[in-house]
């Protein structure tokens, strides 16, 4: 005996059109899931990175103003702050070698340290009656401007990307920044080149005091 | 062409075919969810490993700051640094809060203190879980010192001291010297006057003074502190007046036996002189003439020396050399310090240096071009102690010259002399009569001289707390009898302040005495050390440079803020970098 063949059947327009339904809300399911788990992983990158830059800024920033001894000088209209670092010739006078200037440049997203580094070639000799004492009344970033001029400083990079800087220092400073105790930096840090993220560097200034003359 | 198909013959029928189409879609479906969850999660935990890390950085951070905090205080009691149980090591295996903490007490080379070191490095290592933190502070530790201690007959303290006029020429420098550590320990030189008048102060508006202090006597004219508001960087006319006297040669020297009684003078080659009395010694045309013997102490007397044409007088040992009449080092002559070797010249008359040097070797007398910065730092102006001795004024006053380029390497106290530097370095320091510094000429005073607790410092022994002197000093130095030399006017002071109750037993003022912890003993300034490190400069105690020292601390590789390299080079890692 033999079958007669069977008739292959096939799909209904119903069938067709429920099947194609099915497999786009998978994929869709699919695709919002790795979008959602690439989102997230994205933005744990980002966090690290907000954490890591934050901490880095920390860091940097605070190695430079904990140990000052004082704030010489802050203007927002040139981005610096100059601080008196350390007191090593010259006890209680500002020289040369003991003054950093923290630069914020808005054009190039840095926040920079400058410092007068006289050239290697000289003996420390020169070096030394090179290194002259600055007045307490002077404009110290138009000093390291001078000698930056002069071809004397050392730059380094202390962040990048970092969209705006604001130093603010404890109320009770009067009779200017060389009183502060306290200095708080709010920053918008960016990441990626795009949306900043606020931070925020708290330091205090145990050994505080204001330079002689 | 082919065959058709026999239809009547049954067809057997068809195997199905496997299609594991579905079941390898759902394996790379499952593979998919894996990978990425898996990268999901590690990211997860990579964020909080990081936030903890983060968090143990500030924990050692503050805990690198109590242990500095516990370590001045204990430098505060009457710890001596010089005599801790282990080397250096303050206290190692503290636990504070979560951190384990090491202190660590240095001197600026970075060796362990020794009771001549009052500038200290005091560094605390926090570790917290894989983090370690590392801070710096200098300290300035003044020990228990006694008054007699305190006071250095030879006012080693002053870079200069001036006891009758003080003039500083155009072009003429007063600084620190850059080969000594302590330069680095925000000391300054100082420059003491003897005389009360403002007209005996003349310094040209062109001379250099870097890092210059000025210390006028009690009873100074007021106008001298507008000098030190204007000229210097820092001062204060001191509330008594220092006592600047010379010395009386003492009797091992003086009673030296008779060697010779005829004038030698040696012409070339080589020449050894043994200990005692000589008459006039005279080096010439490159000979090299020694005295002294390597670990023996020895003493000599010459009634007159004169080196000249390219001789040396080379020093070996420790000797003490009384010269009754006149020094006269020229024409590229020299007094050679041998290896560790030190002189102590009694100086009864006149000294000159003309176109030579002293304390430095051959190489910088025989030079034609001196340059003083090429000094080797082992000639250290301690080795070469020139003093002058008590004389007769009816003697006249002698005259201590330095000239046409030469070098000096020496720490100079001659009180009753008058002192003329033109042209020429010193490395070390000067007492005079009256005191010229003439264009072209330098002064580098090494900050080693001083003990830190002289009549400058005006928290030390010899001052009450607010800084006036202790009672009854002023009246001990200008009571003391000048003829007993500057050598008695330590013990003589402090017997005085002693008999009125002023001191304790050991000559302790009641301030500084004791086990009872005190500010006054230990003071303390954080060190910029990370932001030295982040300008990745050598922050090595290499005798030159202040900073992190390697020894006794040992930090690994691999700390999350500060980490030290090849060479003892420190780095700060960041996101940055």
């Amino acid at each position: 005996m033999t079958h007669a063949p069977r008739r292959a059947r096939g799909l209904t327009l119903v069938e067709l059109l429920l099947a194609l339904s099915l497999t786009a809300l998978a994929g869709l399911g699919t695709a919002s899931m790795l979008a959602m788990i690439g989102q997230s992983t994205q933005a744990d990158r980002e966090g690290r990175s907000v954490v890591m830059r934050a901490h880095a800024i920390h860091s940097r920033v605070r190695a430079y103003l904990e140990p000052a001894l004082c704030v010489l000088q802050n203007d927002p209209q040139r981005g610096g702050l100059a601080v008196w670092l350390m007191d090593q010739p010259g006890p209680g006078m500002v020289n040369l070698s003991e003054i950093r200037v923290l630069w914020f440049d808005a054009a190039a997203k840095t926040l920079t340290v400058e410092r007068v580094a006289f050239p290697d070639a000289w003996p420390q000799s020169a070096k030394d009656l090179a290194d002259v004492t600055v007045p307490a009344a002077s404009d110290f970033l138009s000093v390291m401007l001078a000698q930056r001029a002069l071809g004397y400083t050392s730059s380094q990079d202390v962040a990048r990307e970092v969209w705006s800087a604001q130093w603010s220092f404890d109320p009770g400073a009067s009779g200017g920044v060389a009183n502060a105790r306290r200095v708080l930096l709010t920053a918008q840090v960016g990441i990626n080149g795009s949306a900043a993220t606020g931070v925020l560097v708290a330091a205090g200034l145990p050994n505080q005091r204001r330079p002689a003359q | 062409m082919r065959a058709r198909p026999d239809r009547t013959v049954p067809r057997t029928r068809r195997a199905p075919r496997r299609r594991g189409v579905a079941l390898v879609l759902v394996l790379v479906a499952f593979g998919t969810g894996a990978t990425l969850g898996s990268a999901y999660l590690t990211s997860r935990s990579g964020s909080a490993a990081i936030a903890a890390n983060v968090a143990r950085s500030a924990t050692a951070d503050w805990t690198t700051r109590s242990a500095a905090n516990i370590g001045v205080a204990v430098l505060q009691t009457s710890v001596a640094p010089s005599a801790l149980p282990t080397a250096g090591a303050v206290f190692t295996g503290m636990t504070i809060g979560p951190a384990t903490v090491n202190a660590y007490i240095t001197n600026l080379q970075g060796q362990p203190p020794t009771a001549a070191d009052t500038d200290l490095l005091l560094t605390t290592v926090a570790t917290a879980g894989t983090v370690k933190t590392v801070g710096q502070r200098t300290v300035s530790f003044k020990p228990s010192m006694s008054v007699a201690n305190a006071i250095d007959p030879e006012m080693g303290e002053y870079a200069l001291y001036a006891n009758v006029s003080l003039r500083i020429d155009a072009n003429a420098t007063v600084g620190l010297w850059s080969g000594s550590p302590a330069a680095r320990a925000a000391r300054a030189a100082k420059i003491g006057l003897g005389f009360a008048s403002r007209s005996g102060l003349v310094i040209d508006p062109a001379a250099r003074l870097v890092s210059v202090m000025l210390f006028p006597s009690a009873g100074a004219a007021a106008s001298l502190q507008t000098d030190i508001a204007t000229r210097f960087c820092g001062g204060k006319i001191l509330g008594l007046s220092p006592k600047s006297i010379g010395f009386v040669v003492p009797a091992a020297v003086s009673s030296a036996p008779v060697v010779t009684l005829l004038d030698r003078t040696i012409t070339g080659g080589q020449a050894t002189l043994p200990a005692g009395r000589h008459s006039g010694v005279y080096p010439e045309k490159g000979a090299v003439v020694t005295i002294g013997a390597a670990g023996t102490p020895t003493s000599y007397v010459f009634d007159e020396l004169d080196v000249s044409t390219q001789a040396v007088l080379h020093v070996e040992g420790q000797v003490a050399l009384w010269v009754k009449g006149a020094v006269t080092i020229r024409q590229q002559g020299g007094i050679e310090m041998g290896p560790g070797s030190t002189l102590t010249m009694y100086l009864g008359d006149s000294l000159s240096v003309d176109d030579g040097a002293i304390g430095a070797d051959r190489a910088m007398s025989r030079a034609t071009g001196r340059v003083a910065s090429t000094l080797d730092p082992s000639f250290t102006p301690s080795r070469l102690r020139i003093l002058g001795v008590q004389r007769l004024l009816a003697l006249g006053t002698p005259t201590v010259e330095f000239g046409s380029g030469s070098v000096v390497v020496a720490a100079i106290h001659t009180p009753g002399a008058d002192v003329d530097v033109d042209g020429s370095t010193v490395v070390g320091r000067i007492t005079g009569r009256a005191v010229r510094l003439r264009s072209g000429s330098a002064l580098f005073y090494d900050p080693r001289l001083d003990n830190g607790a002289g009549y400058t410092a005006l928290d030390g022994p010899l001052y009450a707390a607010g800084g006036s002197p202790l009672p009854s000093l002023s009246l001990a130095l200008s009571g003391f009898v000048d003829a007993l030399g500057a050598a008695a006017l330590p013990a003589s002071v402090q017997s005085a302040l002693r008999t009125a109750g002023v001191v304790d037993a050991l000559g302790v003022p009641t301030n500084l005495g004791g086990a009872a912890r005190s500010a006054q003993r230990a003071s303390a300034t954080d060190w910029p050390a990370a932001a030295l490190a982040q300008e990745k400069r050598n922050v090595t105690g290499s005798g030159l440079t202040l900073g992190l020292v390697t020894t006794p601390v040992t930090v690994q590789p691999g700390d999350s803020v500060l980490t030290l390299g090849a060479g003892g080079t420190a780095q700060v890692q960041g996101a940055n970098q």
